[in-house]
């Protein structure tokens, strides 16, 4: 009797236990799923998209750079088969100036870069002081006017079918969004395009009357401009990036 | 003596609390149903002990067969798109009801017994009203 019954105590112990904890976890698991099912939800979705959104953005990266890859192969081929022939050779010549305008290619040069800033507000009108995308747009047009050969803002080209937008805070070139500073740079004969921006009355002069903060147009012998880039690239990897 | 088992319980549950162990959420459904599975046992155990016809080796292994089955079934229902798991409820739900009501007949035949001091035995009433 009492062997049977210290047999069922004991195996009634040991169930208990196996029991007790097993209740345990599940009511632990459960009450977790109950205080954050949401957010582990969202949390896990965004997790996922910020993996794409970096995933693409590599691939993205990698295709450019192949681009340029194959885009400097094709050049360097050109120029070989270019050869003796002269009218062969000028026909080159015509297409890679054509290149140079569509930005197709990256160029290096001599230019002049200009650096735009938001001005301190001193009262009055706000947005005076502001530099807009019509104030960087007329600088660029008048480097084209003056015979720019190639023109990049923060890095990004700008060609035929760029367009400069005001986005709120920022500036969309090429559908990237860009803030201030502005840094303008264009690759063509320094002094005409100096003197260009610089000519009394001229563009810059209407903006420092402004308000706007100009930097005087430096003459750099040595310009650097990535190929026109369309979308929006990751972390700006294609861009020559302010003083080239 | 008989204290055993529910401090048994208490330091499962304790040991469940202090160790940090999770199952994945797509395994909850077949622990849920282990635990189904261990209810029903424990209780047929406390039957058969008041029935006098507990058997230590039955009752250990009912215990730990019933949860691994109760959890295989789970899992084969998932296999095949069938909510076998429901039968598993149903099973253990309705043993474990029955269970419980013989158990608090038994208890209640004691009681009477014990004051009216009839005659000892253990006698049952047929078992007609559930």
């Amino acid at each position: 009797m009492i062997a049977t019954r210290t047999k069922l105590t004991l195996s009634l112990t040991v169930v208990a236990v196996v029991l007790g904890f097993m209740i345990s976890v599940q009511y632990k698991q459960q009450a977790s799923a109950r205080v954050t099912p949401v957010p582990m939800a969202r949390d896990t979705d965004e997790q996922r998209m910020v993996t794409q959104l970096d995933a693409l953005k590599q691939a993205n990266a990698q295709a450019q750079k192949e681009l340029a890859d194959i885009t400097s192969k094709l050049s360097v081929y050109e120029k070989q088969s270019a050869g003796s022939d002269g009218s062969l050779k000028q026909l080159q010549q015509v297409l890679q100036d054509e290149r140079i305008l569509a930005g197709l290619t990256a160029v290096t040069g001599p230019g002049v870069s200009v650096t735009l800033m938001d001005g301190v507000a001193k009262g009055g009108d706000v947005s005076q002081y502001l530099t807009h995308d019509w104030d960087i747009r007329s600088v660029i047009n008048e480097l084209f006017t003056a015979g720019a050969e190639a023109v990049s803002i923060n890095g990004y080209r700008v060609v035929a079918t760029s367009g400069v937008f005001c986005t709120g805070p920022v500036v969309r070139v090429n559908d990237h969004r860009i803030g201030a500073p502005f840094v303008i740079q264009a690759i063509g004969d320094p002094q005409t395009l100096k003197s260009a921006l610089t000519q009394q009355g001229g563009v810059l002069d209407a903006l420092r009357q402004r308000g706007v903060n100009v930097s005087d147009p430096q003459i750099q012998q040595v310009i650097k401009m990535p190929p026109f880039t369309a979308g929006p690239t990751a972390g700006g990897d294609t861009s020559g990036d302010g003083e080239g | 003596m008989i204290w055993l088992p529910v401090l048994g319980l208490i330091l499962g549950v304790g040991i469940g609390f202090a160790v940090n162990v999770t199952i994945p959420v797509a395994y909850s459904s077949y622990l849920s149903i282990a635990i189904l599975a261990a209810l029903d046992t424990v209780f047929g155990g406390i039957r058969a002990s008041m029935e006098k016809t507990f058997d230590g080796a039955v009752f250990l292994s009912g215990f730990f067969f019933n949860t691994l089955v109760a959890a295989l079934l789970a899992y084969i229902g998932v296999q095949l798109g069938v909510d076998l798991y429901l039968a598993a409820v149903v099973a253990f739900g309705v043993r474990l009801f029955q269970n419980i009501a013989v158990i608090r007949r038994i208890a209640f035949n004691r009681m009477h017994t014990r004051r009216t001091r009839a005659p000892e035995g253990g006698h049952l009433p047929p078992a007609d009203s559930r």
